[in-house]
């Protein structure tokens, strides 16, 4: 199946829109004023003109792609994109103060490469194995796994739960106003003709994350790259050979945790910095230019994000707002993640996977030699780019379904997650649930009318009783992994920095 | 700024608390056709209407964890930051009775204005490339359709 994957993937469309996507993915996480999540909603609409595996290879591409981009702001300007960044932060900056940009950046290359390649062949290994049970799926099951997907809540709540489930509440709402699935009347419309169409997961996605961000933008002072600080971007044999094992050591953390259904990258990275910082013969070393605390989070961000797409082909549930995004694009397109995904659209799957190594290995290519091109890029001010991408954001909204009323909607979303942002009131789930809503309302009638109203079909199915238990234990491992992570962010970056940014 | 958070916080409980009872009143207006109690339309809303009533009361009643210091940007970029989303209004709907690109270069001179305060004739010649170019790229390029209004 992965060779007629790679026999599709090397079509030079498909190469092409690789290509593609894994460039706008590198300028995206290298600027300001747009992360994986933004870009990916605004380019779903846009993507309308090419077929569903062209559009999902190439916005796969822009999540991996602003993965690796990610590490040039954090190692040359300190800025971490994200919270999961701030590791790579604490040894690349110092690194950079003293003239090594050039290796920080080669070493984050080359250990998101390899992660990223063990990553892509676990999840040619795991995901069709999740895959086999699809056959015994029927809608108890598809609620239980809907189930299973609010634990992604516990990770992305912040400090307060109570604030992530009404969020994912609030999501599930909004993806019920419209029209009923069972009776075809209005539902929560209040005689809205505009309403019964329901609103559009694209718009609400880039008013939350790309209008917010936008605005974010604008309070920051944004920082041109300096190519002082780089130096040859190809590590010496010194620097690879310290980097060997905590690039291994990374991608095991990073693909492992990835594998739980939700677990934040922010987990895996900072893991793996401790880890890395304890195994050290010279821990004092980390914190002043340690280029194993670069290779290790590097590697361990990567292979997660890479282990991402197992939960999310096999269960359709989204580890990161990137995710979720490509989880909504998914959707769009028709094709439905989870179980039957490997069974009705086997080609598609294999072919998208394929084109994750040569993706890897084209991001390779495009960053090590021309490492100086994109740091020259950082150098478009803000001025310019904001309003480029406001336009963007319009075109993106109105062009999912042609309406205004979406682009009011995004606008309104905008302004409501700035605020979100503000008061750290996390809107992944909501964008999670408002996604998921109409799959779990399907999903809980069809239960309800096999069983005659009785709740106990979720429990008396072994394997819809057998993934409600798996819900609860990765709760409760997550909440204890998120404890401990928020532990370690505060140690590195304070306590004004929140697991959900 | 700590008790902005504690009002905001407030602010959302009551909201919850106002969007639950909305739900069940849904699940009121739904409950007569339904195929049976707990299938067909009005099953979600009123689930999720008890929730949001429990969630809120909850925000509202339980003591919150130590609360993060909320900061706003200065007077100036805050009003900067209201201009462009009102900009963004006027041209959402400016491009329904105009379409799209008379308002786009129009409202993106004080965009660029606004974002990069650059002189007036850069903003103008800035508007009018950024408008040509998205329109090639995606009407010419993508073959997408863009509001036409009463222009094009």
């Amino acid at each position: 199946m992965l060779i007629s994957g790679f026999t599709q993937a090397l079509t030079p469309i498909n190469l092409a829109m690789a290509a593609i996507g894994t460039l706008i993915g590198t300028l995206v996480g290298v600027l300001p004023g747009l992360g994986a999540a933004s870009a990916i909603a605004i380019l779903i609409p846009v993507t309308a003109v090419l077929n569903p595996t062209q559009a999902i290879i190439m916005l796969a591409g822009i999540y991996y792609g602003a993965q690796y981009g990610g590490s040039t702001t954090a190692i040359l300007l300190n800025i971490p994109g994200e919270t999961a960044a701030i590791p790579t932060c604490l040894d690349g900056y110092p690194m950079a103060k003293q003239g090594r940009g050039g290796p920080a950046l080669g070493i984050s290359a080359i250990g998101s490469f390899i992660a990223g390649i063990l990553g892509v062949f676990g999840l040619a290994f795991f995901a069709p194995i999740f895959a086999e049970q699809a056959l015994k799926f029927g809608p108890p099951e598809y609620f239980s796994l809907m189930i299973l997907s609010l634990s992604i809540i516990v990770n992305f709540s912040g400090e307060y739960i109570v604030k992530g489930f009404i969020m994912g509440i609030l999501g599930y709402i909004l993806s019920m106003v419209g029209v009923g699935i069972t009776t075809g009347l209005p539902r929560l419309t209040f005689g809205s003709l505009a309403l019964t169409r329901g609103f559009d997961s694209i718009a609400i996605i880039i008013g939350l994350f790309a209008i917010s961000e936008i605005l974010k933008g604008l309070e920051e002072k944004t920082v041109a790259i300096s190519t002082e600080i780089m130096g040859s971007v190809f590590p010496s044999t010194k620097d690879l050979k310290k980097s060997f094992w905590p690039i291994i050591r990374g991608w095991a953390i990073g693909f492992f945790l990835g594998l739980l259904p939700g677990c934040s990258p922010v987990v895996s990275t900072f893991m793996s910095y401790d880890v890395e910082k304890k195994m050290s013969k010279h821990p004092e070393e980390f914190g002043h230019g340690a280029i194993e605390g670069v290779a290790g989070p590097e590697s361990a961000n990567n292979a997660n994000s890479q282990a991402g797409f197992i939960p999310l082909f096999s269960f359709g549930i989204p580890a990161s707002p990137a995710l979720a995004v490509l989880l909504a694009g998914l959707m769009i397109y028709g094709l439905q993640p989870g179980p039957m995904l490997f069974q009705q659209e086997g080609g598609f799957v294999w072919t998208v996977i394929a084109s994750m190594f040569i993706g890897n290995a084209m991001l390779v290519v495009f960053n090590l030699p021309f490492v100086g091109i994109w740091v020259k890029i950082t150098r478009i001010p803000y001025g310019i780019l904001g309003p480029v991408i406001l336009f963007l954001c319009v075109i993106g909204a109105y062009s999912s379904r042609n309406s205004l009323f979406d682009v009011y909607t995004m606008i309104a979303f905008g302004v409501i997650g700035y605020f979100m942002q503000k008061y750290k009131w996390p809107v992944v789930p909501l964008v999670l649930c408002a996604i998921l809503g109409p799959t779990l309302e399907r999903a809980w009638i069809q239960s309800m009318s096999m069983s005659r109203d009785s709740l106990l079909i979720f429990v008396q199915r072994p394997i819809s009783c057998g993934i409600l238990i798996l819900t609860v234990v990765f709760i409760i491992l997550s909440m204890k992994m998120m404890r401990r992570t928020k532990k370690l962010v505060v140690d590195a970056a304070g306590d004004g920095v929140s697991l959900t940014d | 700024m700590k008790s902005l958070k504690f009002k905001f916080d407030y602010a959302l409980g009551v909201i919850s608390l106002i969007i639950g009872i909305v739900c069940l009143t849904e699940f009121k207006r739904l409950f007569p056709i339904r195929n049976s109690f707990l299938s067909g339309d009005h099953a979600l809303p009123g689930l999720t209407g008890i929730a949001m009533i429990i969630l809120g009361l909850l925000l509202l009643l339980v003591k919150k964890p130590k609360s993060i210091k909320v900061v706003f940007p200065e007077k100036t970029v805050m009003i900067r930051l209201m201009t462009i989303l009102g900009i963004l209004v006027v041209y959402s709907v400016c491009i329904a009775y105009l379409g799209y690109v008379v308002p786009t270069v129009i409202l993106g001179i004080p965009l660029f204005r606004l974002f990069g305060g650059y002189k007036w004739l850069f903003c103008v010649a800035t508007s009018i490339i950024c408008t040509a170019g998205l329109y090639a790229l995606f009407v010419f390029g993508l073959g997408m359709s863009f509001p036409r209004g009463m222009f094009f």
